[in-house]
Formats: structure tokens, C-alpha cells, sequence
């Protein structure tokens, strides 16, 4: 016994000194080939950002850059608060995200579920076709869309009116704009319910079986098994889907022809931000702007991942 | 705690710098270095990238010819301006042209972007008074440029080299004007039974049974119910007319989708007195008559969900289905005479008693940014002179140059043979043009056309508009827009 416990006696450890010289070594290949990457970020994203905060304190024109900048301090920053077109395309921003982020994670989940169901013959087949409209560039997109949303001659307004109803002008009606614009991103939804359908073969199997021994249905195990064992996916695609929302600038640009039509109904704030900056030609504005819609997104993400540890369950323990 | 900060700050990097790498990409407002691709075109209907007809060549200088601003981005016109350029190309060694086409609708805004970006092309046109008033200072002053190459300007009358004058700088030598006129569809006429309007300025229009009407904008409306037919055979004037089930329409404002534009052909008019928005009767009533056109117990105008459907697709009086469209000559360019084998023109009717027949005066210019005006104006030499027979049937502009407008009518009747369309209407529309034009650069220029152009949207769009309410609205807005100030839109 005295051995033993001679032999667990516990042996001072040294003082570490930091990393290894091979542990620095792998960082320092791990930096090496990050450093593309690294490098394209600084330059193509993190310099233009510092440059557009410049600008942001500037005044100039962009069609005469010979006449140069003008420092005008904050005056910007405070034209934000008296715009009232700057409220106005936050509305319709924030009125397009009410609609599309439940949406754009609701459905591709329920797309999910279907594709990974035991029931569905040729699954692989409808995963493909459910994907493939992503491939679609956003442009050709949108006039496909214009055509069948067409409130004359489009074919959805053509199969309600065979069932008596009165289709709604999907493009023209400032009520009804924003769920188009909505329905038209289901094309885009393929990605988010890949993400969706990798979780859902990654919930464990004994889980179901083990609440089904218990007695539970199918619907109890959706919400108490697959949706918190999914959480973090859902986390995932809900922080991109809100991220997207407030920056949806390509498909209003389009349809609106670059003015918010009908009405105002589709003046996103993107879409406000790209006049004021390109088509008015005041480029210091624009940059405020454009500082304002990151702050409020980077707002919106921290109010998510500090809310996170509520509902996101992580199986392997981390919060 | 700490190590929750800690998590939460390392996640929202790691997200932004994943985001960063891989978000679509948003308009952020910073300066980009953009190769200018040859040949992009960017089109509504037509969803293609016409790819470049030439890589760059390394022995000649490029000059970079920006289409769109005017005329110039219909399909039909793209294979003549490649060939165009071609032609150009083959008959000497020293320039490359090549051609970037944009539809018009996103034209300005793509050029501010390539301004934005310092990658300024070298010439754009055709282009408008309207398109020019949009890049104030822009463009280069021609005049040191035309004495330095001796540029002939005998032919070209004074008055039309005034015009292209903005603040003393000659900012385009005059290429093409464009009178407007009613194009009418003679078929649509023969099968209802109707005689076609009348060709001579003070001739009245003669109804079947005899009786006459001074031709005015009443008359036209009166007309244009009768050729307005549902897909029963009812036109709009028949108790059984079904306005939800129109298969053709009796007047359209072909392509004029600009309120201060269609407002024009009732007369002509600055909108801006004293710094504020001056917005006169006849415009007014121009936009009521526009409406109740499309949206009235009677219309006979396509609205803009009919304009952008499949039976009119986008280019309602080229469709076959519109009896009667006014807009300008430009629009020779763009008329399938397989829908529309038999036509011809009618002046332009009057509204209280006076004609206004607004006129579009295009020409090119040569960038201030441009990296090589003088080869530029070269390539510009050419397009005004020698290449300018094949450009007039490209665009189909009346030539500024007297010596050139006998060719170029030739042009269009071997165009439209065997028709025999009696062009003198333009010629004699020629004088009634709108004087202030409508195309005038406003204060805010850029914001006060939008203002504009979204009431020719919301008429179109909007059946259930208070239109007192919305010139109000727009009176209101424009005095904002002139002061420089900023501008909501009605809450959504």
C-alpha cells in the first residue's frame, strides 16, 4: 500500500512556457494557407469598409471626383435620423423579414422532412429537384418569376381564375409586393434545406425509438426531438435568413426598375442606399448608410447568439 | 462570464469573416477597381450576356462605346450594332471599338457605377438631353477637339449646335432628331370598319357615317374604344365589354412611360418656377385622361401588368395588338412588321387646340474621363459622318444634317417596303416641337425625373388612385426634391 502510494504520489508539474515548437509550427502552416483567404478579406472586404467609414464623413460626387472630397464632420450621421425615407425603407426591410425569415426556415425544414421521410420513393431525385433552382442566377430568376406571377397573363393568376378566384396583381399591389417578392426567394431555398436535411440524419435514431417505447407520436417527437436536436442548424440558417433579409437589394432592384414600385412598397433599404450612393450621386451618404445597415445587422446577430444558449442545443455539451 | 464574451465575440468573427467570404454580393459603397467587359449587355426581357464580338487587341487602342442611355438596347438593334462596330474595326488599324450594351432601364445607374469605379467609357449614345442631364459635367466640351480636327459643321444648322449646349460646353455635335408622330396599325382599322386618322396638320378626322371631329385627345379616346376589343369580339364601347379579358387595345404611349413625358404631348412646360415644383392644368388633365385610359368604365390603354404580359410583351404596338401608339421616330427601330405588316403614321392629335409634337434630340459624347478622347473623337468622326447612314437605320432618327434626311428616308422605305408610309408627318411635326422640352434638366435631376416617372408607374399600376391626392403628393414632393431636401414615400 505504502508503494502504491508512493507511486501515486502526485509529481510537481513545471511551469508551461506557452506552445510547443511544434504546436507553433502547425499555427504557423495553418495561418500560411489561410492567408489567401486572409489576405482577400482585408483587402477586397475589411479596406473597402474602412474606406466607406471615410467616406462616410465626407461629402463628394461621384460623376466629378476632379472636385474632391469634402470633410463635413457628422452631418451625415445626423441626416440619418432626419430622413424619413431612411424609417420608411427600414419599414419595408424589416416588413419583408416579418414575412420571409419564418418562412425561409419553416419551409425548408418541412422540405426536409419530406426528402429524408422512409416513405418517399426516389428521394435522391427530389433532392436534386428541390436544389436545383438555386443554380438559377437571381436575374433570370426574377423574369422567370415576372412571368408567372404576371397578374394578366401569368399562369398563377390563370389556374386561381379556373377555381374561381381573383388572383391578386402579384407586382403592382403594394399589399401584396412583399409576399411576392417572399414567394419568389422559395426558389432560393434549396441550400437552407440541404443544411436542414444534414441535421436531421444526424439526430440519433434510438432517440425516436426510445420516445416511441414511451408512447410519443409523431408530432411530440418533432418538437421535443428533432427540433431541439436540429436547434443549432436552425440557429445557422436563421442568423443567415435575417442577415439576407436586410440585405435584399438585387430582385427589388428589378422588379421596381430601381425605384421602390409600387409606391414605395419595395424601396428596401439597400435598394434606398444604391440611389442615394449611384444614382443621386451623393457617395458620403450612401457610405453612412451602408454603416447603419451593419450596425443594426450586427445588432440583430449579437441579440441572437447572446439568446442562443435558450433554445440552441448543442448534443456535445457546449453553450 | 468572461468566457462567454470571449465565445460570443470569437463567434461573431468567425461569422462575419465567414459571411465576408462568402455573402452574395451587396451594393456596399466603396470603390471598386471593375474590369469593363466588352459587349455586356444587361436586358429585362432578355435575361442574355452578349458575350464581347472582339478580345482586346494589343496594337490598337480601345474605345469603349456605352449603348443604353438612349435608344440603342432593343434586341433588334444589338446585331446591327455589332455589326457596326465590325465594320468599323475591319476599315482601319489604329481603334478597337467595342460596343457595351445596357438595357435602358438600369443604363444611368450601371454608368454611375462604372464612373464610380473610374472605369468611364469613352462614348455614349445615343443619348438624350435626358440621359446627359443626368451626369451634370460629364462630358467632354467637343469644341477644342472640333477646331483641332477641322470637323466640318456647314451642314448643320446653328440653331441645332445650341442645342447641345450645356452651360457654353458643346457637349455633342448634332446626330439625330426624332419627331413624334401616331403610328397606326392599318389592319386593325380595315377590320372595324373605321377610316385611319388624318396625315395633314388642321385635317379633321371623318367618322364611317360622315360626320367630322376636330382631331384632339377626345377624338383619339373615342377612336381608340372602338378598336379596343375583349376576347369576344366586344370593343369597349358595347354593354357586354369585358375589361379584365382585353386581347388589343386602341392607343398606347409607346415607350413615354415618363408622366412629364405623355404630359408633354398636351403641352409643353417647365416644371420648376421659383425654385418650386410648377406643375400646370394641361398635365394634369394629360394624366387624368392617361388614367381613365387604362382604368375607366371604357379604357382602351394597356396598363402596365397588360404591357409587361405575354400578349403585348413589353413592345405593345409592335405586338399587332395596339391600334394606335404615339411616340417618336426612334421607334422605327423597333417594329415587327410580322405583327404589324401594314402601317403607317397620323399627326399627332391636339389638346386645346394646339399640337405639341415633343421632340428627342440624341447625340453621342465623348466622356471628360476618358483615357483617349482623341482617338474617341475619331471613332466619333466616323459615327456622325461616314458611319452615320448605318447608325440613322440602327436608331431611326430624322439626320441633323440636311445633306443626310433624303438617304435616310430612303432607308426606312426599303425598311418597311412594301409600305408606304408617309413620313412628311414627322417632317411637318417638326415645328410643334415642345418648347421648354420635356427632357430639361431639373434641380436634383436624378430624384426629380424618379418623381416623375413613379406617377407614370403609379397610373399605370394602381387602379384605385386618388389623383388629386397624388399630384398633390407629387407637387409636394418635387418642392423637396428642388430644395434638396429628402423625401419619404407613402408608408407601405
Amino acid at each position: 500500500m505504502a508503494a502504491i502510494a508512493h507511486e501515486t504520489q502526485s509529481v510537481p508539474v513545471s511551469k508551461r512556457r506557452g506552445p510547443s515548437f511544434v504546436t507553433r509550427r502547425e499555427a504557423i502552416w495553418g495561418y500560411v494557407f489561410l492567408s489567401p483567404w486572409i489576405i482577400g478579406f482585408v483587402l477586397f472586404t475589411g479596406l473597402p469598409m474602412v474606406v466607406s467609414l471615410i467616406y462616410s464623413f465626407t461629402q463628394f460626387n461621384l460623376i466629378k471626383p476632379e472636385e474632391g472630397m469634402t470633410f463635413v464632420g457628422l452631418r451625415n450621421w445626423f441626416q440619418l435620423f432626419r430622413d424619413p425615407q431612411i424609417y420608411q425603407s427600414l419599414l419595408v426591410s424589416v416588413r419583408f423579414a416579418l414575412i420571409s425569415v419564418p418562412l425561409g426556415i419553416a419551409l425548408p425544414l418541412g422540405l426536409a422532412l419530406l426528402v429524408n421521410s422512409k416513405h418517399l420513393i426516389a428521394k435522391n431525385v427530389f433532392r436534386a429537384l428541390f436544389y436545383m433552382p438555386t443554380m438559377i442566377p437571381i436575374v433570370a430568376t426574377v423574369l422567370i418569376w415576372g412571368g408567372i406571377l404576371n397578374s394578366d397573363t401569368g399562369w398563377l393568376n390563370r389556374l386561381l381564375a379556373i377555381i374561381g378566384i381573383e388572383g391578386p396583381k402579384w407586382f403592382q399591389d403594394k399589399h401584396w409586393v412583399l409576399v411576392t417578392l417572399s414567394i419568389m426567394g422559395f426558389w432560393g431555398l434549396g441550400t437552407t434545406m440541404v443544411t436542414m436535411l444534414a441535421g436531421l440524419q444526424n439526430v440519433p435514431t434510438d432517440l425516436y425509438e426510445a420516445a416511441k417505447v414511451d408512447g410519443a407520436g409523431p408530432i411530440y417527437s418533432f418538437f421535443n426531438i428533432t427540433v431541439p436536436m436540429i436547434s443549432p442548424i436552425i440557429f445557422y440558417n436563421l442568423t443567415l435568413a435575417i442577415i439576407g433579409a436586410f440585405q435584399y437589394f438585387t430582385q427589388a432592384y428589378i422588379i421596381s426598375n430601381g425605384r421602390g414600385d409600387p409606391e414605395g412598397a419595395t424601396y428596401f433599404f439597400n435598394l434606398y442606399l444604391f440611389k442615394t450612393a449611384f444614382s443621386f450621386l451623393d457617395m458620403g451618404y450612401g457610405a453612412t448608410m451602408a454603416w447603419l445597415m451593419f450596425l443594426i445587422v450586427l445588432v440583430l446577430t449579437i441579440i441572437l447568439f447572446t439568446t442562443s444558449g435558450r433554445w440552441v442545443y448543442y448534443a456535445s455539451g457546449e453553450d | 462570464m468572461r468566457k462567454s464574451i470571449f465565445k460570443v465575440m470569437a463567434g461573431l468573427t468567425g461569422l462575419a469573416l465567414a459571411l465576408g467570404a462568402c455573402a452574395t454580393p451587396t451594393p456596399e459603397v466603396v470603390v471598386q477597381t471593375q474590369v469593363v467587359k466588352e459587349t455586356q449587355v444587361v436586358t429585362v426581357k432578355e435575361t442574355q450576356i452578349v458575350q464581347n464580338t472582339a478580345e482586346p487587341q494589343a496594337d490598337r487602342v480601345q474605345i469603349y462605346w456605352y449603348i443604353g442611355l438612349g435608344a440603342g438596347s432593343q434586341p433588334a438593334q444589338i446585331p446591327l450594332e455589332k455589326a457596326f462596330v465590325e465594320k468599323y474595326n475591319a476599315s482601319q488599324n489604329e481603334i478597337q471599338l467595342i460596343p457595351i450594351i445596357v438595357d435602358n432601364k438600369y443604363a444611368r445607374d450601371n454608368l454611375t457605377t462604372q464612373l464610380a469605379a473610374d472605369n468611364a467609357p469613352d462614348i455614349v449614345g445615343p443619348v438624350g438631353t435626358a440621359g446627359r442631364a443626368a451626369f451634370p459635367g460629364a462630358f467632354l466640351d467637343l469644341e477644342p477637339l472640333v477646331k483641332e480636327f477641322n470637323y466640318d459643321t456647314s451642314d448643320i444648322d446653328p440653331g441645332f449646335l445650341q442645342f447641345y449646349k450645356v452651360e457654353g460646353k458643346l457637349e455633342g455635335l448634332p446626330f439625330a432628331i426624332f419627331p413624334s408622330a401616331v403610328y397606326i396599325n392599318k389592319d386593325l382599322f380595315d377590320e372595324a370598319g373605321l377610316p385611319y386618322p388624318p396625315q395633314k396638320l388642321g385635317d379633321k378626322y371623318k367618322w364611317p357615317d360622315g360626320t367630322e371631329d376636330e382631331w384632339n385627345f377626345d377624338t383619339i379616346a373615342k377612336l381608340a374604344r372602338k378598336l379596343t376589343v375583349d376576347k369576344n369580339g366586344n370593343d369597349a364601347t358595347s354593354p357586354s365589354f369585358d375589361a379584365n379579358n382585353i386581347v388589343q387595345w386602341g392607343f398606347n404611349f409607346q415607350w413615354n412611360d415618363d408622366s412629364r413625358a405623355f404630359g408633354s404631348y398636351f403641352c409643353a412646360h417647365y416644371p420648376v418656377k421659383d425654385g418650386k415644383a410648377d406643375l400646370p392644368d394641361c398635365w394634369k388633365a394629360a394624366w387624368k385622361w392617361y388614367y381613365e385610359a387604362i382604368w375607366g368604365k371604357q379604357p382602351f390603354m394597356p396598363n402596365q401588368a397588360a404591357i409587361d404580359g405575354q400578349l403585348l410583351g413589353g413592345n405593345p404596338f409592335s405586338s399587332g395588338k395596339v391600334a394606335m401608339g404615339e411616340t417618336h421616330l426612334w421607334y422605327t427601330c423597333c417594329i415587327d412588321t410580322k405583327n404589324v405588316p401594314h402601317l403607317d403614321v397620323a399627326v399627332v392629335p391636339s389638346y386645346d387646340g394646339n399640337v405639341t409634337s415633343k421632340m428627342h434630340g440624341d447625340t453621342f459624347a465623348i466622356m471628360a474621363g476618358s483615357k483617349h478622347p482623341k482617338e474617341a473623337f475619331k471613332v466619333y468622326s466616323y459615327m456622325l459622318g461616314e458611319g452615320a447612314q448605318d447608325l440613322y437605320g440602327i436608331y431611326g432618327g430624322l439626320p441633323a444634317r440636311t445633306s443626310q434626311q433624303a438617304d435616310f428616308f430612303k432607308g426606312l422605305d426599303t425598311k418597311f417596303a412594301p409600305n408606304k408610309i408617309d413620313w412628311q408627318v414627322f417632317l411637318d411635326m417638326i415645328p410643334h416641337l415642345d418648347a421648354p422640352n420635356h427632357e430639361l434638366g431639373l434641380p436634383n435631376n436624378n430624384k426629380a425625373n424618379d418623381a416623375f416617372i413613379a406617377l407614370g408607374a403609379d397610373l399605370r399600376s394602381n387602379a384605385k388612385l386618388d389623383l388629386d391626392a397624388r399630384f398633390a403628393k407629387l407637387a409636394s414632393d418635387l418642392d423637396l426634391i428642388y430644395a434638396g431636401k429628402e423625401v419619404p414615400t407613402p408608408a407601405p
